[in-house]
């Protein structure tokens, strides 16, 4: 068989404010490859399909293993990561685009701290820092655990919230990880302290009311989060939380 | 940054992975791991025409990539030359040619310092602390 190759389109740009174009690859095929090692290849000889010299792809990867989250982009127009994208299994020529969704910082990597700072405004952690030991936790009964370990399996990937219709600048709408996120926590025996806090922090604007359950988030999800379960789940608890502050003043 | 060489850092980080994975890995011969080194050290002189093919200011991801693979370089020769110090077989780590544990001569902690030579760092030995629990042969086809 001749020497098989892999067809690359990339959409680039340099910096936040330069325009964008598409750059075409093409690559020899190796048993096993996926996005990111192909990218890889291409950094130690960028060239274009044309022959033109050109610039290693800026993107952000970490682990590799679909479980830092930092991968994510569009991968023949689908959110999802990049390491677990095989060649194999794709369409050629294999498109590649930065999220749309959140603000570029170069070729394929954008800045995602958007749902950092959502996490951090719906407290999304168990408060037990102190100077002295608290011994072990409370128990979780099986059944429990059953709920919570798909919650805790999101690698903040922001996949959901790149899919999402009502994720933008006009909502301003959490996005679904960060309200999974909220049920987990909630959930946690020591974690749900902090309930109400997280209740309300949905309860305004953006919050979960936004939610228009198109449902791309479970679909693109790459853990395969309940994110339309823990949706309906924590909007029955918004609601129960708006009326039983409303009756208290 | 402005270094006007013909090396691409992407390749010669591909040329360690696999000089470092052939030699320096589970099953180690003395013989492999200094031709690692004798590598590392050709690959630590081409280091010095490394040339970027990205020249921008800008989120410059090969620029961060290159600094740090000099740092991977230093770090192989002291996985290859720490290796090369100790003859025996420890752990998950196997030499061959000697297939026993050390502990007379080994049972001690390697440390390695930069010190910018050719030779490459220097290594000194430190004991093991083995006041509590005394070393026993790992044995998995007998109980304790």
């Amino acid at each position: 068989m001749a020497n098989r190759t892999v067809a690359f389109e990339i959409k680039r740009q340099a910096s936040p404010d330069a325009p964008s174009v598409w750059e075409k690859f093409e690559l020899e095929w190796r048993p096993g490859m996926n996005v990111i090692s192909s990218m890889m290849e291409i950094a130690t000889n960028p060239v274009t399909a044309e022959g033109r010299q050109t610039t290693p792809i800026t993107y952000d990867s970490n682990c590799l293993e679909e479980i830092c989250g930092s991968c994510a982009m569009r991968i023949n127009g689908k959110a999802r990561m990049a390491c677990s994208a095989l060649v194999d299994n794709l369409e050629q020529p294999i498109k590649l685009e930065p999220l749309s969704k959140f603000p570029l910082v170069r070729d394929l990597q954008v800045d995602r701290s958007v749902l950092f700072e959502n996490l951090k405004a719906v407290k999304a952690w168990v408060p037990v820092d102190g100077t002295y030991d608290l011994g072990s936790g409370p128990r979780v009964f099986p059944q429990q655990q059953e709920v919570n370990y798909p919650l805790s399996n999101c690698i903040s990937c922001c996949c959901c919230m790149e899919v999402c219709p009502q994720f933008n600048d006009a909502t301003g709408f959490v996005g679904a990880a960060t309200i999974a996120q909220v049920k987990l926590f909630n959930n946690h025996p020591t974690g749900k302290v902090l309930k109400e806090e997280r209740l309300r922090a949905l309860a305004g604007d953006g919050g979960i009311q936004e939610c228009g359950f198109a449902q791309n988030c479970v679909e693109a999800c790459p853990k395969q989060i309940p994110l339309t379960d823990a949706i309906s789940d924590v909007s029955r608890d918004v609601l129960v939380q708006k009326v039983k502050d409303f009756l208290r003043t | 940054m402005n270094n006007e060489g013909t090396e691409n850092p992407f390749r010669l980080w591909r040329e360690l992975g696999v000089t470092m994975t052939e030699h320096a890995t589970v099953i180690r011969y003395n013989k492999g791991l200094q031709q690692a080194d004798a590598k590392i050290v050709e690959l630590l002189e081409r280091y010095k025409k490394v040339n970027l093919s990205d020249k921008s200011q800008w989120a410059n991801t090969s620029f961060a990539f290159a600094r740090q693979l000099k740092n991977m370089l230093e770090l192989s020769r002291v996985v290859a030359q720490g290796a090369l110090l100790r003859d025996e077989s420890r752990g998950a780590h196997y030499k061959p040619d000697f297939p026993d544990r050390n502990d007379e001569k080994f049972l001690k902690t390697t440390k390695a310092s930069f010190t910018g030579d050719a030779a490459g760092p220097k290594f000194e030995f430190e004991d093991v602390d083995t006041q509590w629990i005394k070393p026993r042969p790992r044995r998995y086809d007998a109980a304790k």
